[in-house]
């Protein structure tokens, strides 16, 4: 095996001699140049230069190394520069080191799990900067799993320098409003517009008025003798159901008024300093307009240009037509979220009611929703 | 000895074999006029930049030109690179 190579300078007579030496001890020269008469210049392998050197001190040859290349260049190389050689292991060491810690940990789909999920990661003494080579991430993810029962499904990876938790939230079990008889009850007040049963005796008809926590489908079913038996309750009931929220806007608004006096301050400013000439701004109660100049070409130097324009602040009396389109947008918003925003709207109107200070707003949604579930 | 070395190479022309490696007589390769391979020699007997005189089976082969160097040279085959001018055999073997 080729582990480096020599290029040596041989100066003395009969240097055809070297040559067959090499020829016979079947050492390979390579780019032979003959300078002068008196001299070879060749490159060996590095490991055929002890035989080369020995013949040259017995023929009485001058003998001088030019260049080596390879693993002996290194060698020596290394040899010269210990600290230089300490250094370069000691960085790739902490590299290494540094390629294996975890620095960033990402969670996804934990919703409002994510706190717990790092509470557990972190009394797994799981954190950044942790080194996670000797990681065993199987055991994690089962700490995970038997921790938060409101995930269905997590799994843990490292990759590279990130630790990735993915989390699949469970899907709640759907609540049927049931009493200890096994009946179902209105989830809320309603008119009934459709029945569906499945198991048990419907206790509604169309168009009739239930309120929340009425027996809408009683858990019970006539047997073949005619007796009666308990049954749990199951179906559906649609019922247009309504949902409310109100909204109060003042009717004034604080306005600021100008006085006329304004003030101008210029400040040079970067990530590490900031330096200013002019004093800041006395005024109590301002405008302030800011524009940003960069001034330092490539380098995050800055020039920052704020106009102070002194102003009062005064009440003034709103128009009612916008503090109705206002508070009505608000109160519609804030039932609809309520209900839920997927839900589709049959029918909504607002009302309003003027008081002192403001205006009142009362928004009602109506849906067609499952009022058995 | 001569006789037998004789039929040996009246045999393997014969035969259609080839000499160089039954006799281990010297192979020459020479592309145009600036490189040249040369196998079963048996040592260097001079070398300059322009003539190389190289002892092979056959007797002393001499190559002559200008700015002659050898490229690599290992125990039976040498590569050598130059302006070539001419070769030659010095002196032959009594076949």
């Amino acid at each position: 095996m080729r582990t480096g190579s020599v290029r040596f300078i041989i100066e003395g007579l009969s240097l055809e001699k070297l040559m067959n030496h090499c020829v016979t001890h079947g050492i390979m020269l390579e780019s032979v140049v003959r300078p002068t008469p008196r001299s070879i210049c060749a490159t060996i392998n590095s490991r055929d230069y002890p035989i080369i050197r020995e013949f040259a001190q017995t023929q009485g040859w001058k003998i001088q190394i030019g260049k080596i290349t390879g693993l002996p260049y290194l060698k020596m190389f290394a040899w010269r520069r210990t600290a230089l050689v300490c250094g370069v292991i000691v960085f790739l060491a902490l590299a290494w080191y540094a390629g294996n810690c975890i620095w960033k940990i990402e969670i996804t789909n934990a919703g409002p799990y994510e706190g717990e999920v790092r509470q557990v990661l972190k009394e797994n003494d799981i954190h950044i900067g942790r080194f996670g080579l000797l990681l065993n991430i199987e055991e994690l993810r089962l700490a995970l799993e038997n921790r938060l029962t409101g995930l269905s499904w997590v799994s843990v990876d490292k990759d590279g320098m990130r630790l990735k938790v993915y989390c699949v939230q469970g899907t709640p079990e759907s609540t049927s409003y049931t009493n200890e008889y096994g009946d179902i009850v209105a989830a809320r007040d309603g008119i009934i517009q459709s029945v569906r049963v499945s198991h048990g005796t419907s206790q509604v008809k169309y168009g009739e008025a239930v309120k929340k926590g009425q027996v809408i489908i009683k858990g019970e079913e006539r047997a073949w003798n005619n007796e009666m038996k308990r049954v749990t309750a199951q179906g559906e009931v649609l019922a247009r159901v309504w949902y409310s929220a109100e909204v109060i806007v003042p009717n004034t608004e604080i306005v600021t008024v100008p006085t006329g006096e304004t003030y101008t301050r210029t400040t040079f400013y970067s990530p590490w300093f900031e330096y200013s000439k002019d004093s800041p701004c006395s005024f109590g109660t301002y405008d302030r307009d800011v524009t940003a100049l960069q001034i330092g070409a490539i380098l995050p130097l800055y020039m920052r240009t704020e106009v102070f324009e002194e102003v009062t602040e005064e009440p003034r009396l709103r128009n009612e037509a916008d503090l109705r389109i206002e508070s009505s947008t608000a109160a519609l918003r804030l039932a609809h979220e309520t209900a839920g925003l997927n839900k589709a709207i049959v029918d909504k109107w607002v009302e309003y009611s003027m008081m002192e200070d403001g205006i009142k707003a009362v928004a009602t949604l109506e849906f067609l929703e499952n009022i058995a579930e | 000895m001569f006789s037998i070395r004789k039929k040996t190479i009246r045999s393997a022309q014969q035969l259609g074999l080839p000499e160089d490696v039954l006799l281990g007589m010297p192979r020459i390769v020479l592309r145009g006029n600036t490189s040249l391979t040369l196998e079963n020699h048996k040592g260097i007997l001079e070398y300059t930049d322009k003539r190389v005189r190289l002892r092979t089976s056959i007797g002393t082969l001499i190559i002559s030109g200008s700015a002659l160097n050898i490229v690599k040279m290992g125990r039976n085959d040498l590569m050598m690179r130059g302006r070539i001018d001419e070769i030659s055999y010095e002196t032959f073997k009594k076949l």
